[in-house]
């Protein structure tokens, strides 16, 4: 009874929300809805499904993830493999205006403006000038030499200049929830709890839905009811506890959503403590994964920072099992000793404040809460779990780093570039690591032609963060999607799950 | 009625991990009440799993001496059973009602072998495709990648088994020219080269077209050894046994180091800033697991004897052998038969003889069922939004024959529940339909892209991914960690693997073969194909990469 309450009041407080449905408005769940319709301040996952139904990318991921051009018209690369020249489709912004060659100019100035401050503002380094040749025709100039044009590193989505002033845009300006895009959803309406999305008449790709509804339902077990009783369409991430409840309810159907993601804890080294790696070392060594990860479900153990299946993943690397007797040797050898089952150096214990990922839900709390107790029992002292989400963790953790401990989940694309985490200048580098062969090695990576070279240089990377532990890593879980089967045409990919969009619909009989 | 205590422990096992999803043991009062057929299942009257539903009784054949290797089978954990089942069978030409006491050892060997032998089958062209494209990566880049002074022979013997002969023979006259070439590859390039032109019968059964086995005698010559290739050696060996014919021997060579490559060669590292990291090229020539499939085939052949009845098992084997098969004319009734196709994806014996009468398009039960579903009889359509008349069509069925089997029996309806009986049929439906696909469309890899990939190869994957189980609950940890289930056999997770490459996604392909690694590791070289494969393909890269907080 508590739970069908649970639920009617979730489902009033969505529709006082909102204006009632119709029944052509395709209606999806979120932990945490996305905070920002503007792709330059693209945090989570959550920001890159929205981003993907309203904006328009330069190209995009077809059915078999392989690059199509959705904004360019065509492409040509000169013969020096290092200047690509686009043309661009006669496509209008949702304001009426058309997308023009200064566009795509504006957009990679905006995201390298560091007064903008975009995690992925190193993400176009390799675009080294970019240039209006006219109103459709811009020239991109490259750091290295292409053999084609890269339009699988071209999935830029574009924002109209002429909606800002300046290059450098701060993460609150109004365009994060009033946009002017060119994609095939607009912005309709966006309150504390709802993105309203319609149709746009201008897109590349027309959308056969009216209205899109992004709810923010955090409880996962209200998002799989929901479901059941037929009031949404799509619940992006079902866990293990209730994919069998889904899987044999009539309401929907479970798709793998294969992402690339893995979870994990992160030291912050600038807790003197924490920067020492005999210290993290014997923290990692003190946890028992298995115990923890049996409380969530099904996953699999990883030793390094790639899923199992990765062609990264280094197979020889076995993942740490719980090892109190090296743990405690690790500590002494920093200098610790233990008193009153409290490790302390100098007479200080070691006390650091854990906080982990809200969007986890239910299932990062219980983790969490499993991983301090583990701690505590091994004698360091760590505070309670605390949630931490939204723009909180972008400034708590991200930029301002006030955390000793802090537990969440990384998801990439196909690249599966941890550079941006490991790399001293690693855009995504908030733990402060910092480890000269590490750099060595994503430089090599980087620069090798060969892939068995490539593969060795990444596999040798595992292998040394494995040694060096700037996180634990834990697990990555098999990820499923419900999608209702009132849905046709649904096509979800890895990273991109609304690329496919247009192509679905709601079934009228 | 009593049920059987195996099955019984088999429902009570599901039921534990089903919780609440399934009504496990309890009275149904629609069940009580025994009807005609829903619309539309008259067809499945004659189904393996009414038989089983009306009157669960006709599985305590498979409860007595050879119940465990059954349950294992049923759980699709094959090896085990073939392992077992193998203890138990002594090959004749008896008839099935006379192997009824027995608990069908024989047949439940064979099929288990042949289960076997369709995950290598499929396996090895993954690997075949893996290489080649490989090879062809690094042929249009050769200004780029390290040299390498083996890749000729491995590129050349993977051409030979992709049908290129010419390409096959000049990679490896070249490779048998060459001064660094390994003693025993070289002597084997060169009588693979010349015997893939003189039609040698060895070389043609091992890496050609050949459907007859090599003549005992047949060898490839005195070869050299060399402690670099000892274990592509002793593969080597192994594939000589099979392609004579001879299992037993070959049996005896399977003793390998599945990790170890057939050649592992050091790449010579360009000198520069970044640190030194030896990389290896892990060579690995794909007939192996052709050769394996064959093997398992042999053994299924064997296990079935002479006997006339167990002919469509005869086939079935003769298919993956290469060779021409005969599918007897008349199959037996669903009573007589049920040792043939319990536990299997087929629901009659009759549509187990026509889809092997159809291989490679084996597709059967789609077609029968078109009078109930008429979206079955229509021709599958490269326009993805066709998809959804199909599987709301075996949505309905299945649903359809869910009452139907409650309405079998008062315990029809837990039953079904219990051992997935409708669930497995709708997994059937959409792995006919993704052959369908397949066998319409040019959607397979091979040296270039499928013209389909986008459209009907994506929708043969969506299919597949469709009829996986998400929610598997296998009864040790070693299974679940394979991704194995009662609906989850090897051969649907390596036909997921080989569809998800056709589609250009070597590493959605591992989440299907990795996992099976850790009870098949003969299936490691396929893991390390298509990881080597992603990353020709998707090197590592800062350039427009993405990495996001979250799900």
């Amino acid at each position: 009874m508590k739970r069908v309450l649970a639920v009617a009041a979730v489902l009033a407080a969505l529709f006082v929300a909102a204006t009632s449905a119709t029944g052509d408005t395709f209606i999806y769940y979120e932990d945490e809805m996305g905070l920002s319709s503007n792709p330059i301040h693209e945090d989570t996952m959550a920001d890159v499904r929205l981003n993907e139904l309203i904006h328009g990318a330069l190209w995009a991921p077809n059915y078999a993830d392989q690059p199509q051009p959705m904004l360019v018209e065509t492409a040509e690369l000169d013969e020096t493999g290092r200047e690509l020249v686009i043309t661009l489709k006669d496509v209008k912004w949702s304001d009426g205006k058309p997308v023009t060659a200064e566009d795509v100019v504006f957009t990679l100035q905006a995201y390298k403006n560091p007064e903008s401050r975009s995690a992925d503002r190193n993400r176009w380094d390799f675009i080294m000038k970019a240039e209006a040749i006219d109103a459709k025709t811009v020239k991109l100039s490259f750091a290295r030499t292409y053999r084609e044009p890269p339009a699988a590193q071209l999935y830029l989505k574009i924002i109209p200049k002429h909606a800002f002033q300046h290059t450098g845009i701060p993460r609150n300006h109004s365009y994060r929830t009033n946009p002017v895009t060119a994609g095939t959803m607009v912005v309709k309406e966006k309150d504390h709890k709802n993105w309203i999305l319609q149709r746009s008449s201008g897109a590349v790709r027309s959308a056969k839905l009216d209205e899109v509804r992004c709810q923010e339902v955090p409880e996962k077990r209200t998002q799989a009811e929901l479901m059941s009783y037929e009031y949404g369409h799509a619940m992006i991430e079902v866990e293990p506890q209730q994919r069998a409840e889904l899987d044999a309810d009539q309401c929907c159907t479970l798709k793998p959503y294969p992402s690339k993601s893995w979870w994990y804890v992160a030291y912050n080294q600038a807790n003197t403590a924490l920067a020492d790696g005999k210290v993290r070392s014997a923290m990692s060594l003190a946890i028992d994964r298995q115990q923890a990860l049996d409380l969530i479900g099904e996953g699999e153990l990883i030793s390094g920072p790639f899923t199992l299946s990765s062609r990264y993943y280094n197979h020889d690397v076995p993942v740490p099992t719980q090892d109190l007797n090296t743990a405690t040797a690790l500590m002494e050898e920093a200098g610790y000793t233990k008193s009153d089952a409290v490790w302390t150096k100098g007479g200080q214990p070691i006390e650091l404040r854990f906080f982990y990922d809200e969007a986890l839900g239910e299932q990062g709390q219980t983790v969490a809460t499993n991983i301090v107790g583990q701690l505590k029992k091994f004698g360091i002292s760590v505070s309670n779990p605390a949630a931490i989400g939204g723009e909180s963790w972008q400034e708590r953790i991200m930029q301002k780093r006030e955390y000793d401990l802090v537990m969440g989940v990384w998801s990439f694309d196909v690249n599966e570039d941890i550079g941006q985490l490991f790399a001293r200048t690693g855009v995504r580098n908030f733990t402060g690591f910092s480890d000269d062969r590490t750099d060595q090695l994503l430089s090599g990576a980087y620069e090798s032609q060969d892939p068995s070279e490539q593969q060795a240089y990444m596999k040798e990377i595992h292998r040394r963060l494995a040694e060096t532990a700037p996180y634990v890593f834990l697990w990555s879980l098999r990820n499923f999607s419900a999608i209702s089967w009132d849905v046709t045409g649904a096509h979800i990919q890895a990273y991109y799950y609304f690329t496919q969009f247009p192509d679905w619909d709601l079934n009228k009989e | 009625m009593s049920r059987p205590l195996r099955w019984l422990l088999v429902t009570l096992a599901l039921c534990g991990i089903a919780g609440l999803v399934v009504s496990c043991g309890g009275d149904d009062d629609d069940a009580s009440t025994p009807a005609g057929p829903v619309e539309g299942t008259e067809l499945l009257t004659n189904s393996w799993m009414h038989l089983v539903a009306s009157d669960f009784s006709n599985l305590s054949a498979f409860e007595g001496p050879t119940g465990d290797q059954w349950l294992a089978f049923f759980h699709n954990d094959v090896r085990r059973a073939a392992g077992d089942f193998g203890k138990k069978c002594t090959p004749s030409s008896a008839s099935i009602a006379e192997r009824k006491a027995a608990g069908y050892p024989c047949i439940g060997l064979a099929r288990s072998h042949l289960e076997l032998a369709e995950l290598y089958a499929t396996a090895y062209e993954v690997e075949r495709v893996s290489v080649r494209q490989l090879h062809q990566h690094r042929d249009a880049r050769s200004d780029e990648v390290l040299p390498s002074t083996h890749s000729d022979y491995f590129a050349g013997v993977t051409l030979l088994l992709s049908g290129d002969r010419d390409g096959a023979t000049a990679r490896l006259s070249r490779y048998a020219a060459s001064d660094a070439a390994d003693p025993l590859l070289k002597a084997v390039a060169l009588r693979v080269s010349e015997g893939a032109i003189d039609g040698d019968p060895l070389v043609s059964r091992i890496w050609g077209a050949s459907a007859d086995d090599a003549p005992a005698d047949s060898s490839l010559g005195d070869l050299p050894s060399s402690s670099a290739t000892a274990t592509g050696r002793a593969r080597l060996s192994f594939a000589i046994a099979v392609a004579q014919g001879d299992a037993v021997q070959a049996s005896t060579m399977l003793r390998l180091d599945y990790a170890a490559a057939d050649l592992a060669e050091e790449l010579p590292q360009v000198e520069g800033e970044a640190p030194a990291v030896d990389p290896v090229m892990n060579h690995r020539d794909p007939m192996f697991l052709r050769a394996l499939s064959r093997y398992h085939a042999l053994q299924a052949r064997a296990a079935v004897g002479d006997a006339e009845e167990l002919g469509v098992l005869a086939a079935s084997a003769d298919w993956f052998l290469g060779r021409p098969s005969e599918v007897p004319q008349d199959a037996p009734s669903v009573v007589d038969g049920l040792a043939l196709i319990v536990f299997s994806e087929w629901p009659t014996p009759a549509d187990l003889y026509a889809a092997e009468r159809a291989r490679p398009a084996a597709v059967a039960t789609v077609k029968r069922l078109a009078g109930a579903e008429p979206i079955f009889g229509t021709a599958p359509s490269a326009d993805l939004s066709d998809l959804d008349p199909f599987v709301d069509g075996s949505n309905r069925l299945t649903i359809g024959l869910g009452e139907l089997l409650a309405r079998s029996s008062e315990s029809g309806g837990n039953l079904d529940a219990d051992l997935g009986l409708s669930e497995r049929f709708r997994s059937h439906l959409l792995r006919e339909r993704a052959v369908q696909f397949q066998q319409s469309f040019d959607v397979q890899l091979d040296a270039d892209d499928g013209a389909d990939m986008a459209s009907a190869g994506v929708a043969a994957r969506s299919l597949l991914e469709l009829a996986l189980d998400k929610n598997p609950s296998p009864p040790n940890p070693e299974l679940r960690q394979a991704r194995l289930s009662y609906l989850n056999d090897p051969p649907l997770l390596a036909a997921l693997a080989r569809a998800e490459l056709d589609t250009r996604r070597p590493g959605e392909a591992n989440d299907y073969i990795r996992p099976l690694t850790s009870i098949y590791p003969e299936l490691i070289s396929v893991r390390d194909a298509l990881t080597i494969l992603d990353t020709a393909w998707n090197p590592p890269t800062k350039d427009g990469s993405g990495v996001r907080q979250g799900n």
